[in-house]
C-alpha cells in the first residue's frame, strides 16, 4: 500500500520520526478530546458521544496494532474488527438517526434540533431493520428497552456481517484453489 | 544525545559505528554517501552521531558503498557483567 510517506519520499529515519510525530499528534488530540469532555460537563451537558468514543478509539488502536504487528495469532483480528466496525457503525448510525427523529423527545439526553426530519426518519427506518421494524419502539417506553433492542439489532447485523465475511473467504479460497 | 535503545539496554550492549572514519577514507561527503544509498544527508549524520540505528538493508548498502562488511562498519560492544 502506498502511503503518504512514500509520496513525501521519506527515507527510513524520516519515516520513524514521522510515526513519532503521529503519536505525539494523537496524544495531543487525546488531551483536547478530554478537555472537550470536561468542558461539556462544566456546561452541564452530557457528552455521550465524546465519552463513548474513548474506549472505541482505544479498542481500534489495539485492533490495528495486532493486525499490523502480527506478533500474535491474529487470525481473529480481521473478522473481529469487521464485525465490531459493522455492529458499531450500525449502532452509531441508528443512534444518530434516533437523535434526529426524537430530538424533541426524551431520547439520547439533550439532542440538538433535528436538521431534517425526513432524512433522519428514512435513515432510522433502514437502520432499525429488521428487529426494531418488527418489534416497533415506543418513545414513551423505558429507555433501557429501546437500547436493548438496538443492541440486539446491532448483534444481528454483526452476525450478518460475519456470514458475509465467511462467504467471501470461502469464495476466495475456492478461487485460489482453482 | 538520545538514550540507548531498549534492546541494547536489555542486553547490556552498545552499538558503535565507524561510518565517519570509513566515509572519510573513501573521500566521500555525507551528501554523496547519502545520495548513493538513497537516504537524506541528515540520516547519515544521525547514524554517525549514533542517534539513529539503520535498518539491515541500509547497513548492508552503506557497507557495500564503503567496500567493507557490516561487521567492520558496526561493532557491538558488550558491557561488563552483562548477559551473553
Amino acid at each position: 500500500m502506498r502511503t503518504e510517506m512514500d509520496v513525501l519520499g521519506m527515507d527510513e529515519r524520516q519515516r520513524l520520526h514521522w510515526l513519532e510525530a503521529n503519536r505525539s499528534t494523537l496524544m495531543l488530540v487525546g488531551v483536547v478530546w478530554l478537555l472537550m469532555i470536561a468542558f461539556e460537563l462544566t456546561e452541564g451537558r452530557r457528552p455521550g458521544f465524546l465519552i463513548a468514543m474513548v474506549p472505541i478509539f482505544a479498542g481500534l488502536r489495539f485492533g490495528f496494532y495486532y493486525y499490523y504487528a502480527r506478533d500474535r495469532d491474529v487470525r481473529w483480528v480481521q473478522p473481529a474488527l469487521f464485525v465490531a466496525l459493522f455492529a458499531l457503525g450500525h449502532w452509531v448510525a441508528t443512534a444518530a438517526a434516533w437523535v434526529g427523529e426524537f430530538s424533541t423527545g426524551p431520547w439520547l439526553w439533550r439532542a440538538p434540533e433535528e436538521p431534517g426530519h425526513t432524512l433522519w426518519s428514512a435513515a432510522a427506518r433502514v437502520l432499525e431493520f429488521p428487529l426494531i421494524t418488527l418489534v416497533g419502539h415506543d418513545a414513551a417506553g423505558p429507555e433501557w428497552a429501546g437500547g436493548l433492542i438496538m443492541a440486539v439489532n446491532s448483534l444481528m447485523w454483526a452476525g450478518a456481517a460475519f456470514l458475509v465475511l465467511l462467504a467471501a473467504r470461502t469464495l476466495r479460497t475456492h478461487r485460489t484453489a482453482a | 544525545m538520545r538514550k540507548r535503545g531498549e534492546l541494547a539496554q536489555r542486553n547490556s550492549v552498545a552499538l558503535v559505528n565507524h561510518l565517519k572514519q570509513h566515509r572519510a577514507r573513501m573521500d566521500l561527503t555525507q551528501e554523496e554517501l547519502a545520495e548513493r544509498v538513497g537516504v537524506r544527508r541528515q540520516t547519515i549524520l544521525a547514524i554517525e552521531k549514533g542517534h539513529y540505528v539503520p535498518s539491515t538493508l541500509l547497513a548492508l548498502l552503506l557497507a557495500d558503498e564503503l567496500e567493507m562488511t557490516v561487521d567492520e562498519l558496526f561493532e557491538l560492544t558488550r558491557e561488563e557483567g552483562g548477559p551473553r
